[in-house]
Parts: structure tokens; sequence; C-alpha cells
């Protein structure tokens, strides 16, 4: 795969990356500039930062993989993306935008902490997070090593440690400013190479049309609604990642960031369209590989996950195949830089505050925090194949089941109460580490089609309303006034 | 699941509902959706299951473009508008800011 074209691509992408966190990091003095970016961020950098962020190198290499092994099934984890940039944006934008206007809210688990005055769950929240993000930027720091050992071929170990340190130094240095612009840059480039995969997709089995024509003569059932699903567990699919969006810090924390909260009138728009463009990527590959390997023209993969790679080898020419590449590096450093921000601020701030001894210098310790975060990421990566199975999945599933209650639910509803967000925050990083780890151990088997985490997403979302409702007399003093305000506004 | 979706989803949208006012966009937005997932889901479960035979409608055989394009891009052919329509900017401004700030304050010294 080290073709000159895919290294120049790849070093060039680089060195843009490096650009824009140099400039970043001489614009990063204060902990606002660090965890929010000063709050200066214009729509569209906010809402091309978010798709990057949203998008990890699934949409590129697992998601195409995914629909290749399984069919139109696999399609209800980003058929929800129509719906869920206004939904969040309905549901958030506004209220954390003006959380941050008035209370200098600059984290979730504080807008937490704030709407039900209450550090417990502030720091519950902020540990559920911690959990799931070191899952994610480990399982992110294993594919991105993967990518660049492919490229450059200096070994996993080697990649892996290169491309974390690439990651830190920017997150470390420019804090969420540099995440912010280098995001904008990779969702650019995440976008052009999806478009230009997608066309060479099409051409490559003559146009969508003869290329379904192919698939459904062999097998009809790779295009049927659910694809080898069933009907139950796609939908599954569709709930949990339709509803479990709205609790994705990582994403929702970038409203924070708005220099104009007007200006949030057209985040809906311009996010979601910039998702479904650079989604075409997943499902153009998942449908042309499918078809060329129906047809005898390429040997079925050894590995769902080569779908994206031995397309690119066989259909694409050299220079796109170089821009795929960094799409790929795109999509997972915009992920993980912003998982080192939240992370951070979780250690820096949230923690420290939710136990009563807010630290001095924030700054500093949110790039402390970041160094840490990440030799943790890259140890688990590294150290221990199992531990990094098991934290990938927990992800999605911990930040649903802890944050869409007590966030979403908790600023729409000024019922819901600080016992009731405790308990449904509690529930769903127990529930969910069990869980997981019993259906991965192989100790549960769930029956066919539900998923844990819709299990613990709909049992954290009962247990928050029910509590809520048991101590709604006692929870006079659990919404300050002007919260209220906010979430009246 | 198909109902629970129909109902959970749009359901979700109306808690970006402001507690005074009425918002027409958003509960339009929020009935349009619900009836669109209804419909969609509904459909792609009862037409005939699949077959070599399958009608092709947009390039993808018709109950998986029924999915494609009912689930996956009609949402974005209304959803961003009806937003932008209900986004009131007037609350956001400047001034406006101004004023909720110094009320915030106002109320927190109060506490």
């Amino acid at each position: 795969m080290n073709t000159p074209e895919i290294v120049v691509s790849a070093t060039l992408y680089a060195a843009v990356c490096a650009l824009i966190a140099w400039w970043a990091s001489r614009r990063t003095d204060t902990p606002g500039a660090f965890f929010v970016a000063g709050r200066s961020i214009g729509v569209l950098p906010l809402a091309v930062a978010s798709m990057a962020a949203a998008l990890s190198g699934f949409a590129f290499i697992g998601g195409p993989g995914l629909f290749y092994a399984a069919g139109a099934g696999a399609l209800y984890i980003i058929l929800p993306a129509a719906i869920t940039g206004a939904l969040s944006a309905w549901v958030l934008a506004r209220r954390m935008r003006l959380l941050a206007e008035v209370r200098g809210v600059m984290t979730v688990p504080e807008a937490i902490g704030v709407r039900y005055r209450s550090p417990a769950a502030r720091g519950l929240a902020a540990v559920a997070m911690l959990i799931a993000i070191a899952g994610y930027m480990a399982t992110n720091f294993l594919a991105l090593g993967l990518i660049i050992d492919a490229v450059f071929g200096i070994g996993l170990t080697t990649a892996v440690i290169v491309g974390a340190a690439t990651i830190l130094a920017y997150s470390a240095a420019g804090g969420i400013l540099a995440g912010i612009y280098t995001d904008l840059f990779q969702g650019a480039v995440m976008a052009i190479a999806s478009v230009l995969v997608f066309a060479a997709a099409l051409a490559s089995g003559g146009g969508l049309g003869d290329i379904t024509r192919d698939i459904m003569q062999a097998d009809p059932v790779f295009l049927s609604p659910w694809g080898t699903f069933s009907p139950l567990a796609a939908l599954s699919l569709f709930f949990v990642f339709g509803l479990g969006v709205l609790g994705q810090p990582h994403v929702v924390h970038k409203y924070y960031m708005v220099r104009d909260p007007r200006s949030l009138r057209w985040y809906p728009l311009l996010m979601t369209g910039a998702m479904l463009v650079t989604l075409l990527l997943l499902f153009g590959v998942g449908m042309a590989v499918k078809a060329r390997v129906l047809a005898g023209d390429m040997t079925p993969l050894a590995r769902p996950d080569d779908a994206t790679p031995q397309f690119l080898l066989g259909y694409a020419s050299p220079l796109l195949a170089g821009i795929v590449f960094s799409g790929v590096a795109a999509a997972i450093m915009s992920t993980v830089n912003s998982f080192i921000n939240v992370g951070a601020a979780a250690v820096a701030r949230d923690l420290p505050q939710a136990l009563g001894r807010p630290l001095a210098d924030e700054l500093r310790a949110g790039r402390i925090a970041s160094i840490v975060l990440t030799v943790a990421a890259v140890l688990i990566a590294l150290e221990s194949g199992l531990l990094v199975a098991l934290l990938g999945l927990l992800g999605w599933g911990l930040f649903a089941s802890t944050l869409v209650p007590s966030l979403a639910i908790g600023l729409a509803w000024e019922g819901a109460t600080r016992a009731g967000a405790i308990a449904s925050i509690a529930t769903g990083l127990g529930l969910t580490v069990v869980l997981e780890s019993l259906v991965w151990a192989k100790q549960l088997t769930l029956p066919a089609g539900v998923s844990a985490t819709g299990i613990t997403l709909s049992f954290s979302i009962v247990v928050f309303f029910v509590v809520s409702w048991l101590t709604r007399i006692r929870s006079e003093g659990d919404l300050d006034a002007d919260v209220r305000m906010v979430m009246r506004y | 699941m198909a109902v629970a979706i129909a109902i959970t989803m749009p359901s979700a949208l109306l808690m970006g509902a402001r507690p005074s006012g009425w918002q027409p966009w958003l509960v339009g937005a929020a009935t349009g959706l619900a009836v669109l997932l209804v419909v969609v889901f509904g459909a792609a479960l009862a037409l005939p299951a699949a077959d070599g035979s399958e009608p092709i409608i947009a390039g993808l055989p018709r109950r998986l473009a029924l999915i494609i394009y009912g689930v996956g891009l009609a949402p974005f052919a209304f959803l961003p508008i009806a937003f932008a329509r209900d986004f009131d900017s007037r609350s956001l401004g400047p001034e406006a800011l101004r004023a909720l700030r110094e009320r915030c304050s106002a109320l927190r010294g109060e506490r």
C-alpha cells in the first residue's frame, strides 16, 4: 500500500495538520481557549468539526466491511444521520450554549452538575465518560497504527506511538482550538475522499442500478430491508444510534464553542449535509465490493474490514487511494482529539471541582491530563488485546445510557431530580459494564436482535423517570432559578 | 419496535420545545417524522419478501429504496429547514443575551 502517491498524500496531510496545530497553539493561553476554543468558532467549522468528530474510522473501514458482511441491516447504524443533527440541535444546542453564557459552563458533566446542583452527578458522569473515552481512544489508536504501518511500513508498535504522539502534540498544545480547525481540514478531506470513492464505486459496476441487479441475482437477502439481520436487530440499531447521539459528549460539547448563538440556526443543515456526503463511501464501497465479489472479479475478502483497502487497490487510482488513506487517518484523528479534550476536561476540571478541590491552573492540568490519557490509551492498545476489545464495545453504550437521560432529558424536563439523575447515571454505568462484559465473555446470550446498549439505554431512561417521580416532593432545591430560566428561555 | 421508534424519535424531538409559545414548525416536524417512520417501516415490513425479481426504484430494490430514501434521506429535506424556521434568533442577539445574563445573575444573587 505504500506507493509514492499514498506516501506523498499522507505526508502532505500531516504537514497541513501540523501547520494548523502550530497556529492554534499560539492562541491557546487560557482554560477557556483550551476547553471551548474561547467561544470563537463560526457555525461552518463547528458543523464540519462535529461531523468529523462523530465519524471515526468506522465510516471508512469498519462500516463498509460490516455492510459487505451483513448486508443492508448494517446501514441502520447510519440511517438515523438524517434525523440526529436536527434532533441534537433542537434538544441541546440552545440550552447548552446559554448555560455557557450565564454560568461559564465548559464541559458536559459540568452542565449536569449545574442542572441538578450536584457535584456527585457531575463526578459520576465524568467517571463514566473517562471509561468510555479510554476504550474509544485505545481502539482508534490501534486503527490509526494499522493505517500508518500500512503506508510507511514502520511496524505496528512504532506506528501506534507515532500516531498517538502526533494527535497528542496538537491536542495538548492547542487544545480544542487546534482540534476544531484540524477537524475542519480533516472533515473536508473525509468528505472529498468519500465523494470521489463513491463515484469510483458506482463506475466500477456500471452504476447503482446495475450493481443492484448483480447483487439481487446472486444474493437478494443482502439488499432486503434488513439484510442478514432480523427486523428487530436492525431497528434496535436505529433506536440506539438515533437516540444515543444525544449523549455523545465529544459532539455535543461543541455547542459551547459557537461564537454567535444565532448562527446555530443553520447548524443542522450544515452538519447533516456534511455527514450524509461523508457516509457515501460506506454505502458505495459496501455495494461495489459485494457486487464485484459475487461477479467473481474480486476474491472473497478474508476479513470484512479489508473491503475499503481492497476496493482502493483494485478500482481507484493511486492518487485517490492516497487521499482516502489520509481521509481514514483524518476520521480517526478528528475523533480522538475530541476525546482527548473531553477526557482532559473531565480530569482537570470536572473531577477536582466535583470533589470540592478545584485546580488553580486548569490549562496546565488539562495539558498534563491530555498526556496521561494518551499514554494510558496507548498502553491499553498495545498491551491488552482483550481489554481494548471490551472497552471498544463499551463506548457508545456508556455515553448513551449515562448522558441521554441526565443531560438531554434533564435539560428539557424541569421535573427531573438530582436523585433521578444520579440513579440513572449509576444504572447506565453499572449495567453497561456488567452486561457488555458478560456478553463479550460469552457468559450471557441476549435474545436474537436485542443489543446490550438498547437494554441499558432503555433501562437508564426508565430509572431516570421513575426515581425522579418518586423523589419529586423532596426535589425543591434541585434546580436553580437561573438554570430554570435558561431551560425556559 | 418500528412503532416504538416512530413514537420515541418524534417525542425526543419535542423535548426541544420551549415551555412558552406555540412552535408550529417543531410540532409539524415531529408529526411529519412520526408519519414518515410509520409509513416507511410499515411498508418495508408489509411488502412481499425479497427475491431476485423485486422492482428496482432509483437504483435500489423497492423495499430497500423505501428505507434508504424514506428514512435515510427524506428527513434531511425538512428537519433542518423546520429547525431554521423554528429558531428564535432575536432572543440570542447580543442585547438579549446581556439582559439574560443580568437577570440570571440577579436570580443567583437572590438565592
